[in-house]
């Protein structure tokens, strides 16, 4: 057989046939432009997530959460576990009522110790931040947040200005990074810092910090390390085994899982509709192509008369489908990757174009040629020249 | 050539019982003969061209084509054989739609194995279409061309793969009287040149022009409707 007169026959049909190759394709370019776009977002917005969560956690973090969590646990922690490279408790971040010359707000305030910089990762913009004497001296000083300053001042440089916390009060020494809404919708450009020991001491009589932020050497790591953490907090708290904890404790591996989590659902759902898109697509095709076998019947009868073997009729008939879904899926990866980009400009997410998503679309293009292609095909390879002549 | 021996075939025809088309069908073509098969229509003549031209398989009997045995081969070896044995031409043309007269010339050759489809295929049918006078339609489409130019494409499509006979099917019957004569015009010249050449028809005026005719009558080849004419 001569193969290449094969596939020009092939192609030259398709390209006579312009409105059916065009139904035939229709489903093939939305489907596979669906999974193009679906996978170059979802990669983008995995790789957003990833950077958001570093940002929010960053690498190696571990988080504590319990109401009777003491600063003396977290120095037990910092003793026993070699992996620790910082600890850091927080406090509070209920909201309080603060008031600058008249003026007055309800917002957050939260106690820091002097690594909170590093360990929450979180500086300032102009002042400075705590140092160890403002804790060991329940010093009033207080870092507030962009927005807040903004609220606030307007044009007063906020720096050495009075505020009151309550009833009391406390001199600006420095504005915070601006880090935006966090997750639970809340504006931590609103917050306000003071020393922790002032906010435990000095405005709440506290006992317990309630929170803290650990900052171990190894990402990778980060599971085993808080098991560990448990271990010494269960023993601190005098829980005896099997009783439940009275703290709770997340690292950033397992913060990534979840968030990684939710945007895999998403995307296996993007990924479902491609594939109804291509399901329909593909029994739209065959039908197309069982009616393409029927209105052909006398080609057929004639290619078989000179020569053409079963072989050769299904080949050329399944050539003829694969043809057009190739084509077809080809354009889907085109519009996929253009829609991408327009919708990455609306939700602000990357788009992420990898090998494997190009593949996987022209393979589910080929996929379904080949599942649509192959009922015709044998019809038309079994037709009886003899009938088919008639 | 051609050897036909004890050939029958029947079909069972639902509420009819079973019809025996041909009977013991016993028949010869030798290299070169140009033989017209006569007789009315469902005396069994299209079956008859069926098997001969491979595309039907008799129910018992030996076929012998070019020195071999024909009826124990497979569905693919049997297109193999159609293709570089034999050339059609239907009464009904049976060119593809939308698509050149050197294009439609070509098809036998996409089946094709060997030295046959070897080589440039472009120019073999560029050939087949000079020998039949369309030099001048190489690029038309059947739609653009008289009845009688479209037999004569099917005709050089018959003959592209240079077969070992040509059979016709009725090659007249959707032509008018004009375009008639220049196919058997074109018949009795590649006669002339040495092609073997069987084709149907019910009109024994044609029938005369070959250099043997045979009748066929309700599934009968009889010995006396064989007749020499010279």
């Amino acid at each position: 057989m001569n193969s290449r007169l094969l596939f020009a026959g092939s192609l030259r049909i398709m390209a006579r046939n312009r409105l059916r190759t065009l139904f035939m394709s229709i489903g093939v370019v939305v489907g596979v432009a669906t999974l193009i776009a679906g996978q170059s977002l979802g990669s983008g917005a995995n790789k957003q997530i990833g950077e958001r969560v570093n940002k929010m956690f960053g690498p190696g973090t571990i988080l504590i959460f319990s109401r009777t969590l003491a600063y003396d646990d977290l120095q037990a922690i910092e003793e026993q576990l070699d992996q620790v490279v910082a600890a850091a408790p927080r406090f509070g971040g209920g909201e309080s009522e603060i008031s600058y010359q008249g003026t007055n707000r309800k917002t957050a305030v939260f106690g820091h110790s002097e690594n909170a910089e590093f360990v929450w990762n979180r500086g300032v913009i102009s002042g400075r931040f705590f140092t160890s004497d403002d804790m060991n001296k329940t010093t009033r000083v207080a870092l507030i947040g962009t927005q807040l300053a903004q609220t606030l001042f307007a044009e007063v440089d906020p720096i050495g200005e009075e505020i009151l916390i309550g009833s009391t009060p406390f001199r600006i020494i420095g504005v915070l990074e601006s880090v935006g809404i966090d997750p639970h919708g809340e504006d931590r450009d609103e917050d306000i810092y003071v020393p922790i020991t002032t906010a435990m001491r000095r405005l709440n009589n506290a006992e317990y910090v309630g929170t803290a932020k650990i900052v171990v050497s190894d990402h990778e790591q980060v599971d085993e390390d808080a098991d560990r953490i448990s271990e010494i907090l269960r023993d601190r708290h005098h829980i005896a085994a099997g009783e439940k904890e009275d703290f709770a404790i997340y690292t950033s591996k397992f913060a990534g899982r979840m968030i990684f989590k939710a945007n895999r659902v998403l995307n296996t759902y993007l990924l479902a509709a491609a594939g109804v898109v291509l399901l329909v697509a593909a029994v739209v095709i065959s039908s197309i192509m069982l009616v393409v076998v029927r209105e052909r019947i006398a080609e057929i009868g004639l290619r078989k008369a000179v020569g053409a073997t079963e072989k050769n009729i299904s080949l050329q008939f399944l050539v003829e489908t694969l043809g057009v879904t190739f084509v077809a899926g080809l354009m889907g990866v085109i519009l996929g990757l253009v829609a991408a980009t327009i919708i990455s400009r609306f939700i602000e997410v990357p788009v992420i174009v990898t090998n494997g998503s190009i593949s996987l679309g022209l393979a589910a293009a080929i996929v379904v040629g080949i599942a649509s292609g192959i009922l015709p095909a044998r019809r038309a390879a079994r037709l009886d020249p003899v009938e088919a002549l008639r | 050539m051609i050897k036909l021996k004890g050939i029958t075939k029947s079909y069972d025809r639902p509420g009819e019982g079973v019809l025996k088309v041909l009977k013991e069908i016993d028949f010869e073509v030798k290299k070169g003969e140009f033989v017209a098969i006569v007789g009315p229509s469902g005396s069994g003549k299209s079956t008859l061209m069926n098997i001969l031209g491979l595309l039907d398989r008799p129910d018992s009997g030996d076929y012998e084509l070019v020195g071999s045995q024909v009826s124990s081969l497979s569905a693919t070896q049997l297109a193999r054989t159609r293709n570089s044995t034999i050339g059609f031409v239907f009464q009904q043309f049976h060119l593809l739609p939308r698509t050149t007269a050197t294009e439609n010339v070509e098809l036998p050759l996409v089946y094709s194995n060997g030295e046959k489809s070897g080589g440039d295929t472009r120019k073999k049918a560029v050939d087949a279409l000079c020998r039949v006078g369309l030099e001048e339609r190489l690029t038309h489409y059947p739609e653009e061309l008289s009845g009688g130019q479209q037999q004569r494409v099917a005709i050089a499509r018959a003959l592209v793969n240079d077969p070992d006979v040509i059979l016709a099917d009725e090659p007249t019957g959707n032509l008018d009287r004009e375009s008639g004569r220049q196919v058997m015009d074109l018949f009795r010249g590649l006669n002339n040149s040495g092609s073997t050449i069987l084709f149907i028809t019910h009109d024994p005026e044609l029938a005369s022009q070959a250099s043997r005719m045979v009748r066929i009558d309700d599934g009968c080849l009889s010995a006396s409707s064989i007749q020499e004419t010279s």
